[in-house]
């Protein structure tokens, strides 16, 4: 599918190209829009155009030009992988696949003349769409927190200059400062990602301000891999970590960024950076589209299809996706069963049952990586669980490393299935 | 057992996301290329608990004997 650009530039087939209106599709191949270019998006762009062999026109609208992904993003705020590292460009999708790449919003859909409206004013034309829009916030799920705050106090949720936003400010924190933390409520993208979080901001403050406290408010009783985290914060940052969960007043929390002070069922504290990661929907495109129940996306297993509309395919944190958690690595599984029934539906290639699986690892401290994970299958209910694992307190030393390496083979293989 | 090439691409997709086509990482080895008879001793070591990655335990455990000469063929063909 590669661009041969001498023979293409500059011959009559390019000028003519260049000539024709922009939604005529000369070839009348089925066409596929893929609205999000994260793990859910990119991967289904990619698997369709690749396994169609150039058979379906595939457009994959995504606002970032580099996309940074929030997987590993905490490992970047521990000071463990540059920003850089955890970049990509969307170059060799349009170059290598021959995606449609193009960077813009999708603000509008109209299911019954299938076609997606974007920000820049142009219209995209689709046989069957793809959302993978991600998450957006609910407004006013954190008293005193709204978009006008997110300088004062990031969510860092949607990696990138956030992500950087929050580790300066943690990096600024006085001798002996506070960092507090406004936990999301279930159910949210990336279960164990708060605590890798509180986790790699520790490991910051170890180094250059061991006298910091880290609070975390959290309107859960509970939280993923809590046994793990809380075995770890024992072990590497004993005394600096106080978790305040729903039985504690957690859930009773209001944030003043104006004063940076955060109210923990009624007692007030003074903070020197405060991470708010308020409570979470499907993108929002996703119900302008019509497509959601409540807060998230209804889908079907098998294939990834929405509920409300069969056109229509929603993959990763929107889709409300039954035992599998909101993960990077769910989303790239999902995609590639929706990649394969798209591809069945439009051009009638073979579709095997949908198998999906998952795997979070958490970085706890160097070479201390914990990890959870499951295999799902299809049923006509929900993606229901089959089988699956969870590190075990008191594990070796080496294990901890293993497991730590198996997470940095695991990001170079995901994003290369994602981008190429 | 032959195994089926076609389908052992559909499932090979589950592993590629650890599993790079090509090349290997510290904590994930390369298949590319693998013997078709090493794959499938080692997805069955792994399935029986032989071997201990509990990754790898648990995604060696839903695959059938027709799975896994499915996969070890395509991988093997993989360069």
């Amino acid at each position: 599918m590669k661009l041969d650009r001498r023979n293409f530039i500059g011959t009559g087939a390019a000028i003519a190209a260049a000539m024709a209106a922009p939604t005529v599709m000369a070839s009348g191949k089925p066409r596929v829009v893929v609205v999000g270019g994260g793990a859910g998006g990119a991967t289904a762009a990619r698997y369709i155009a690749k396994d169609s062999k150039g058979a379906i026109d595939v457009t994959l609208v995504e606002p970032t030009r580099n996309y940074y992904t929030c997987f590993f993003s905490n490992l970047y705020i521990g000071g463990f992988r540059s920003l850089d590292s955890i970049g990509h460009s969307y170059g060799n999708l349009a170059t290598e696949y021959g995606i449609n790449v193009v960077h813009d919003w999708a603000v509008g859909i109209d299911r019954g003349s299938k076609t997606v409206s974007l920000a820049g004013g142009a219209t995209l034309n689709y046989d069957r769409l793809i959302l993978s829009p991600g998450i957006d916030f609910i407004d006013g799920s954190v008293e005193g927190w709204s978009i006008n705050a997110q300088n004062k106090m990031p969510h860092a949720y949607k990696a990138g200059s956030q992500t950087e936003l929050l580790k300066a400010q943690i990096e600024a924190m006085p001798q002996g400062g506070v960092f507090a933390m406004v936990a999301p409520p279930n159910p949210y993208r990336c279960p164990p990602g708060p605590y890798e979080r509180v986790s790699m901001t520790a490991h910051l403050l170890k180094a250059s301000n061991p006298t910091a406290k880290i609070i975390v408010a959290d309107p859960k009783p509970k939280f993923s891999k809590m046994g793990l985290f809380q075995e770890g914060w024992g072990n590497h940052y004993s005394g600096m970590i106080d978790w305040i969960g729903s039985e504690f007043g957690g859930g009773n929390v209001s944030v003043d960024p104006g004063a940076m002070t955060v109210t923990i069922d009624g007692e007030v504290t003074k903070v020197d950076a405060c991470n708010v990661i308020p409570a979470m929907k499907a993108g929002r495109i996703c119900e302008i589209a019509g497509i959601t129940e409540g807060n998230w996306a209804p889908v079907s297993g098998h294939t990834m299809q929405s509920r409300i509309d069969e056109n229509i395919h929603v993959l990763g944190d929107a889709s409300a996706q039954g035992d599998m958690p909101k993960s990077g690595y769910s989303a790239n599984s999902q995609a590639k069963v929706a990649a394969m029934a798209v591809r069945g539906a439009l051009t009638g290639s073979k579709v095997f049952p949908a198998k999906f699986s998952n795997t979070c690892w958490s970085l706890v401290d160097t070479n201390d990586g914990v990890k959870v994970g499951a295999t799902y299958e299809a049923t006509d209910e929900k993606i229901a669980k089959i089988d699956g694992f969870v590190s075990k307190t008191g594990e070796s030393a080496d294990l901890r490393k293993a497991t730590y390496e198996e997470s940095i083979g695991w990001y170079s293989g995901i994003t290369a299935d994602m981008f190429g | 057992m032959k195994g089926d090439p076609e389908y052992g691409e559909y499932l090979a997709s589950d592993c590629k996301t650890c599993h790079k086509v090509k090349g290997s990482s510290p904590g994930v080895p390369l298949i590319s290329g693998v013997a078709r008879k090493d794959l499938i001793i080692a997805l069955h070591a792994y399935k029986q608990k032989i071997r201990k990655n509990p990754v790898m335990q648990m995604m060696a455990n839903r695959l059938s004997n027709e799975d896994i000469a499915a996969l070890a063929i395509y991988f093997e063909g993989l360069k």
